[in-house]
């Protein structure tokens, strides 16, 4: 009886967890703050499409210790904006590997992909993505179809641009790869 | 004799991989396990992540309940060490992604193949009589 009562406490503990995208804004706690600041000047000049100096920022919040995955992701989103793709592609992998899911990454990674014609590994990446967050995954698909990492890249996460109209057949092939 | 210290370093990595098998199988991680495999590239991502998520429901079940525990630790610690090596090593030893936590399951899995940790069927395999 006692066994049946931990067991359904341990269900009840072990709810349903929403998958949420990541926020590619946020800054782990207990980093110091002038790394925080350099990461909040890179983020508005990423805003600014100010690509180069954003680049800046970012490397300067890494030197000081901001080594967490939106740092790498954004200065790699940087990097592929002035064509770098292939430094871009090193530091997508360098967040991928501290979050492994991190849905953004695997997105932008699949683009840069694109970028450099490799269609076998964005569609690998896309498949990830696809597990993660259907909205992002629709997006990804529809620039893999149209050939052009540029199509509805969404910069600030999926909740931020509208879903472009994919037919019912190409998702479906989508679906089965 | 089992002590109950030990059944108690038993019993936490047991609630720990209830959660987290049952999270897998039915709390709606599952997909979040395939995207993890194929991100490190482990061979058949659906099915893997199926089998992960129900070794370590029936692993930490086993090891709540006490039986076959032997088995059933050696194939999480072997798991654990599977996802040190291909997740948390990159991450690094502490911080917001560090491998200790991984670590210590990895190490009360390999305790608890010496069969005394406790269990019914340690301690019959385990424990001679004395004369």
């Amino acid at each position: 009886m006692r066994l049946l009562i931990s067991l359904l406490a341990l269900w009840m503990l072990a709810a349903p967890t929403p998958v949420h995208a990541a926020d590619i804004t946020s800054v782990p706690a207990g980093l110091n703050s002038e790394a925080v600041q350099a990461f909040k000047r890179g983020l508005e000049l990423h805003k600014a499409k100010a690509w180069k100096d954003a680049i800046v920022e970012y490397e300067h919040a890494l030197a000081l210790g901001g080594r967490f995955p939106e740092a790498f992701n954004n200065l790699a989103y940087c990097y592929r904006k002035v064509g770098m793709v292939d430094k871009a592609i090193d530091l997508y992998r360098v967040a991928i590997a501290l979050r492994p899911i991190f849905v953004q990454a695997h997105d932008y990674l699949a683009r840069a992909y694109l970028t450099k014609g490799d269609k076998d590994a964005a569609l690998h990446e896309y498949e990830i993505v696809r597990r993660l967050d259907q909205k992002l995954a629709v997006c990804l698909w529809a620039a893999i179809q149209h050939n052009d990492p540029d199509y509805h890249d969404m910069p600030w996460g999926s909740s931020m641009a509208p879903v472009p109209v994919v037919p019912a057949g190409a998702m479906l092939s989508a679906a089965l790869l | 004799m089992r002590s109950p210290a030990l059944v108690l370093i038993r019993l936490g990595p047991a609630i720990i991989f209830i959660i987290h098998g049952y999270l897998k199988l039915f709390g709606g991680l599952h997909d979040q396990t395939v995207a993890l495999f194929l991100t490190v590239n482990l061979p058949n991502p659906e099915l893997t992540a199926w089998f992960i998520g129900a070794l370590e429901l029936v692993g930490g079940v086993a090891l709540l309940v006490g039986i076959f525990v032997r088995p059933l630790a050696l194939l999480l610690a072997v798991e654990m060490a599977i996802a040190i090596y291909k997740v948390r090593l990159p991450q690094g030893f502490v911080g917001a992604w560090e491998f200790e936590f991984t670590l210590l399951l990895l190490l009360i899995g390999l305790a608890a193949t010496d069969g005394r940790v406790g269990g019914v069927h340690n301690d019959h395999v385990v424990h001679t009589p004395k004369n």
